[in-house]
């Protein structure tokens, strides 16, 4: 709350730089976003088949350049997804980009602070809602459950853009970690375990190129992080360290009218540790999966998409039939895998105001589950529904 | 996967390019016209590459050499003239311009450009903006105040 607060102090401070300052150093922006939401036959959004207003997105950023070679920026945002994600407000990013070289082909950016994500197509504005090609992200990737983890760190972060003539160059490296809240440790490991998670680490690295065509862009990332857990006084997990590993590919074509996207990712997951009654538990299953997304331009302002998106928690176990042997008890084997397919359009009323639908029907309850030790706690049926309706205007 | 999935993707993806193609022929072909990029007299710059262009444009490259501000003008999304600058000089779809302009403002990596509404505006806001850069539709006359760059390879 400290640091929440500290956060708005520095951005109220940004903003008394506006009246101050030259204006031209100074922009803000922010979005406003409401809509209506519901699951039926799955508590992933809402509990019972309800239909609710819970789907509001708010954030305002600002910016101001110091010199030519400093800047700050920040933004906070106020999320409720429903059950998707803890409500509330979050300060998104918050850090100084020094611009290291100034040459017109060669951007080299440094970042220092509360960075963001920009190793995926959307992580750098997953929490924007027009930026984004759907209401709902494919959840192989963006993960609702550790939205929190993957999104913003803190710590330092460096951005090389290299255009030529042969195409577009860029490198992206970053290393910090997270402050997590109680509900990440329930997403993470398990809803049981009653002590914390803390991230010692996320380290990760990603290229993309695009030719000089600009129709295609192809890249991979890499993600390695590190946590430990310290158990609470009375809890059945004494002790604890897991890790993560993750690739990702990625490749988008841009045409005329459409374009296609594809992020296929491979995480292992990894946890040792020692559980009540004297049993080690030594965790290391790899899981796999990705989407396919289509979006055609209809007309200047109406999009389609179409998504199918898969995610199998073990490689070595796609149809859950181990999920029995599961330490923290049996559970049905539709949470091993994750199959969905997402239909949506979007029409923009305005410049700046869209209205956004989709309906995804879904196989599975993969990405329902804490990541370490699945359960079944957020119930699903085998096979479940998600609707959203969303109105986002932006400045 | 079960083949119930497989169906209404196909069945979904059907009538998408069914849709597609038939509201895809109403499209308007833009016209071509020559453009010229023009830029405040206080711009010592006289020659870009395309792929400079692109970065300046793409709000990537946010400084002159000199280390004064670029200040980056557009027309209208809807235009034509946008539509055919973005096309022939950028070698971009203006959709991918507006997406990139999404990301940079909206993750704190700077200012997408301003948008003006007509030809003459523009000319008259470059004219009076250090450091300025836009484009025009084929200027027979401009404003003393501003002047064209040459878009290609440096001699």
């Amino acid at each position: 709350m400290k640091r929440f607060a500290l956060s708005v102090g520095v951005l109220l401070l940004l903003v008394s730089r506006y009246s101050a300052a030259n204006h031209d150093d100074f922009s803000w922006h922010g979005f406003i976003a409401q809509g209506l939401t519901s699951s039926t036959d799955s508590n992933y959004i809402t509990t019972g088949d309800e239909i609710t207003t819970e789907l509001t997105e708010i954030g305002i950023n600002g910016s101001y350049v110091i010199n030519p070679s400093l800047s700050v920026s920040g933004q906070l945002v106020y999320l409720d997804g429903g059950n998707r994600f803890r409500q509330g407000g979050r300060l998104d990013y918050l850090f100084l980009d020094w611009r290291i070289t100034r040459l017109f082909d060669w951007q080299v950016n440094v970042h220092l602070g509360r960075y963001k994500n920009r190793h995926w197509w959307y992580s750098a504005t997953q929490d924007v809602p027009q930026t984004r090609p759907s209401i709902s992200l494919p959840q192989s990737i963006y993960y609702d459950g550790n939205r929190d983890l993957a999104l913003s760190s803190d710590g330092i972060a460096l951005q090389s853009t290299k255009t030529s003539n042969s195409g577009t160059w860029e490198v992206r490296w970053s290393y910090g970690r997270s402050p997590l809240a109680r509900e990440d440790t329930e997403k993470l490991l398990s809803p049981q375990a009653q002590g914390r998670v803390k991230q010692d680490f996320t380290h990760q690295f990603s290229t993309y190129w695009q030719p000089q065509s600009m129709h295609w862009q192809l890249g991979f990332s890499l993600l390695q992080s590190e946590f430990t857990y310290n158990p609470a006084a009375r809890d059945i997990l004494l002790n604890g360290k897991s890790g993560i590993d993750r690739l990702t590919l990625a490749a988008r074509y841009d045409s005329e009218n459409w374009e296609l996207t594809m992020e296929l990712l491979r995480d292992r997951l990894m946890y040792e540790g020692d559980f009540t009654q004297g049993i080690t538990l030594d965790v290391d299953k790899t899981g796999e999966g990705g989407y396919l997304q289509w979006r055609y331009f209809l007309q200047n302002n109406l999009t389609g998409l179409v998504r199918f998106d898969t995610y199998d928690v073990d490689r070595h176990d796609r149809h859950g039939d181990q999920l029995v042997f599961n330490p923290f008890g049996a559970i049905p084997e539709h949470y091993g895998y994750m199959d969905t397919l997402t239909v949506g359009m979007s029409w923009d009323i305005m410049a700046n105001l869209r209205l956004s639908g989709e309906f995804s029907r879904t196989h599975g309850a993969g990405r329902l589950t804490a990541v370490v030790f699945p359960d079944a706690l957020v119930y699903a049926r085998p096979y479940w529904n998600a609707w959203s309706l969303q109105l986002m205007y932006w400045f | 996967m079960k083949i119930w999935i497989l169906k209404v993707f196909c069945l979904s993806a059907l009538i998408f390019w069914t849709g597609a193609l038939w509201i895809g022929t109403a499209r308007a072909e833009i016209p071509t016209q020559p453009i010229a990029v023009v830029v405040n007299q206080s711009v010592e710059i006289t020659t870009l590459t395309p792929a400079q262009l692109r970065m300046i444009f793409a709000g990537r490259t946010q400084f002159w050499p000199d280390g004064s501000r670029i200040r980056v003008f557009v027309l209208p999304p809807e235009s034509d003239i946008h539509q055919f600058f973005c096309r022939q000089l950028l070698n971009i779809y203006p959709y991918q311009l507006e997406r990139i302009w999404q990301r940079v403002v909206y993750s704190g990596q700077g200012e997408a450009p301003e948008s003006i509404n007509t030809a003459q505006a523009m000319q008259d806001i470059i004219g009076q903006t250090p450091g300025a850069i836009g484009y025009l539709p084929a200027p027979e006359k401009i404003n003393k105040n501003i002047r064209m760059i040459a878009i290609g390879e440096p001699l």
